[in-house]
């Protein structure tokens, strides 16, 4: 039973009524602002999370650009390419510096030639005086000596022709060591150039794949560290979708303490329809509605806070290195284009290299194919001079003692054809080691596998496929780059605004703190706790009268906490842990 | 495109509501409180209503059997979103034909579970 109305209206009583009055109107207010902003930050947030969607989309697609053109695909490219230029250049550096060498001992071989030709020369002179020899001897004789005017005009034609190609044989022999000593000054600046190309393949080019694979690294990491991102925010936001609803209840946990109080104050002694109302049963009231506005206060600030939270959250993206893929690649694409040009300049030096020191060999030929037809030649007159030989002998035979003369002309043409024998022999042996000096050089020019230059053509289109990959990929990220960046610069207008309504319902906090006072001014006067407890209020009775007109467990517990001293409701505890399917 | 009414008088709980399955996927419609979802319900076909429980002029369980009593709602799975957690309240529920009942705040993903599941 509730104890009697007590008609007089005591200034305690007045001023609890003021009191209550006062907090209906900053409770008011806090609604006001609650219910305001509460509208505003729902949609802001939808607009929010509508922007993020938009960058994650497009950030998304940048690292799609990384994960499926610029990974780590392209660094076993180039190290591919790097291993195949250095085997090329080794290679190389082996055949030149072998071509080197023949050229060498193809310098002495030409001095042997040379030799040769002085040699013949000698000879040449010497036919020549035993021609004039014979003449002469042929005049003494008469018409004795006819048949040795065919051995005078033979040794004169021999002389003749051993002179010409002899000559020639020289002309062409100096011509070749001239153009040899320039091939061999190329080839060692060839050689110093491949040398220094190999030391920086291994320096400069091991340092550019480094560089690029430890940027592949990083960027490899960021489709993970996107997918958490992209995570992170996604709980962000389902906690703000939660801090909404939960505003949601607070503002309707609110309406209900204000419409208890204006219950109240209308009850109140020294209200507008003073009504008898127990001590007990006031004082419990307006503990359970400070109690409430505690908990709603509780509440709001959470919400708040998670709000700010996913702010800041959000904020992070458009600090997130994602922005930096596009320059990212490019740059490493400019660097690995840099590397396949100096491959690619290699290979048009060895080239170069390749094609002089074929022709080098053709001139070889040239001169090979002369001292081959001045062998042939020498054979030749070795040949007549022995025939000549042997008809001399016979004649001079048939002669007797007048032809004491002519039979050592015939003993000197015999010595001179076996000398000229032994020459050709020589130039031939001597021909023959040039031949082979040419075949090698031949062979060490082609030496350069084909497999190797095969692997090297096949490593730098495979670099060039990764390259144009990168550069699409590079291009693509840095296109999604700006637009993300537009995107961020979006965001972060919405975030402004958003801040702005958290700062708004921030003051709400305020007017529900200083109703909270004026709810405490006005309990504190006539009961307390123990009052409550041990007098003929049906505490029970109370709660299910109070519960009648709550719409959520939340304000039930909160209830039961003010009146049975049970502890408030955990607010993170209760999202989402309640889902029945009948 | 599978379409779902969201019926709640907070305006705030409809928008959050809708964000969450909007970007699951799905069209939806709001309606504001009991006899709004009854007046947009009846000429189109929704493949699954989430509704609040405490509403003016028309609350969840008299929305949910004036709908089971329309032709084609008969089955439709209709979700109760609720701060309400009391047992006689959900047993009111059940019996006026909802589905199943999630207490408010709701957990998104929570959500979409209960609704891939319903909505099929």
């Amino acid at each position: 039973m509730p104890p009697a109305l007590n008609p007089v209206v005591s200034a305690s009583e007045s001023d609890r009524v003021t009191g209550i009055l006062r907090a209906q109107q900053l409770i008011d207010q806090a609604l006001l602002i609650s219910h305001k902003e509460i509208c505003a930050s729902a949609q802001q947030f939808e607009n929010l999370a509508t922007q993020v969607g938009v960058v994650l989309d497009l950030t998304a697609g940048i690292v799609s650009c990384l994960e499926t053109d610029c990974g780590g695909a392209i660094v076993p490219m180039v190290e591919r390419l790097s291993a195949a230029a250095r085997e090329f250049i080794t290679e190389r550096i082996q055949s030149v510096s072998t071509i080197a060498d023949i050229f060498t001992s193809e310098s002495v071989m030409l001095e042997r030639l040379g030799g040769l030709t002085r040699d013949q020369k000698s000879m040449a002179s010497e036919s020549r005086a035993l021609g004039i020899v014979a003449s002469i001897e042929v005049a003494r004789l008469g018409e004795a000596g006819e048949g040795f005017d065919y051995m005078a005009h033979e040794l004169d034609d021999f002389s003749r022709m051993i002179l010409s190609g002899a000559e020639e044989v020289r002309r062409q022999a100096d011509a070749r060591k001239a153009g040899v000593a320039d091939r061999k000054l190329a080839l060692g600046r060839s050689l110093e150039r491949m040398r220094r190309d190999r030391q920086s393949i291994e320096t400069e080019v091991d340092d550019a794949i480094r560089s690029m694979d430890s940027a592949v690294t990083g960027l490899a990491r960021i489709p993970s560290e996107f997918r958490e991102c992209v995570s992170a925010i996604g709980d962000k936001i389902a906690r703000v979708v939660s801090a909404v609803q939960m505003q949601d209840i607070s503002r309707q946990q609110i309406e209900h303490v204000r419409e208890v109080l204006e219950t109240l104050r209308e009850s109140e002694p020294g209200g507008e329809k003073p009504e008898p109302f127990a001590d007990a049963r006031r004082a419990a009231t307006l503990k359970i509605q400070r109690m409430q506005l505690e908990c709603a206060r509780t509440s709001t600030e959470d919400w708040i806070a998670q709000i700010d939270q996913c702010l800041e959250g959000i904020m992070s993206i458009s600090s997130s290195h994602v922005l930096a893929i596009g320059a990212e690649i490019l740059e490493q694409q400019r660097s690995l284009a840099t590397q396949l040009e100096r491959f690619e300049s290699i290979e048009r030096d060895f080239e170069g290299d390749y094609e002089a020191i074929e022709h080098c060999l053709k001139d070889l030929n040239n001169l090979s194919r002369l001292v081959e037809e001045c062998l042939a030649r020498s054979r030749s007159a070795r040949d007549r001079m022995q025939l000549l030989n042997f008809n001399s002998m016979i004649e001079a035979r048939n002669l007797g003692s007048r032809a004491a003369a002519v039979l050592e002309i015939a003993r000197n043409i015999s010595r001179i054809s076996s000398a000229w024998g032994t020459l050709t022999d020589r130039s031939g042996t001597a021909m023959a080691d040039l031949l082979a000096a040419s075949s090698s050089a031949e062979q060490a020019n082609r030496a350069v596998a084909q497999a190797t230059k095969e692997s090297l053509a096949q490593s730098r289109r495979e670099s060039r496929t990764g390259l144009e990959l990168m550069q699409s990929g590079a291009a693509a990220a840095a296109e999604q780059g700006v637009r993300v960046e537009a995107a961020v610069s979006g965001l972060h207008r919405e975030i402004e605004t958003a801040d702005g309504i958290a700062r708004r319902l921030k003051d709400s906090l305020e007017l529900m703190s200083q109703a909270i006072a004026e709810i405490e001014q006005a309990e504190s006067e006539p009961q307390s706790d123990a009052e409550l407890a041990h007098g003929d209020f049906n505490l029970q009775q109370f709660e299910q009268q109070c519960a009648a007109t709550y719409t959520s467990a939340l304000e039930r517990q909160v209830l039961r906490a003010a009146l049975y001293g049970e502890a408030m409701p955990r607010l993170q505890s209760a999202v989402g842990n309640n889902v029945e399917l009948f | 495109m599978k379409r779902i009414l969201t019926v709640d008088d907070s305006a705030s709980v409809r928008q959050m509501v809708s964000f969450t399955l909007r970007k699951a996927g799905y069209e939806v419609t709001e309606a504001t409180d009991g006899r709004d979802g009854v007046a947009k319900a009846g000429p189109s076909k929704f493949d699954m209503i989430i509704t609040d429980l405490n509403m003016p002029n028309m609350d969840g369980i008299q929305m949910i059997a004036a709908l089971r009593a329309l032709a084609g709602y008969a089955f439709v799975p209709i979700l109760m979103l609720t701060t309400e957690s009391q047992p006689e309240k959900k047993d009111a529920g059940r019996k006026a034909g909802a589905t199943g009942w999630i207490v408010k705040p709701f957990n998104t993903d929570q959500l979409l579970v209960v609704v891939q599941k319903l909505v099929r």
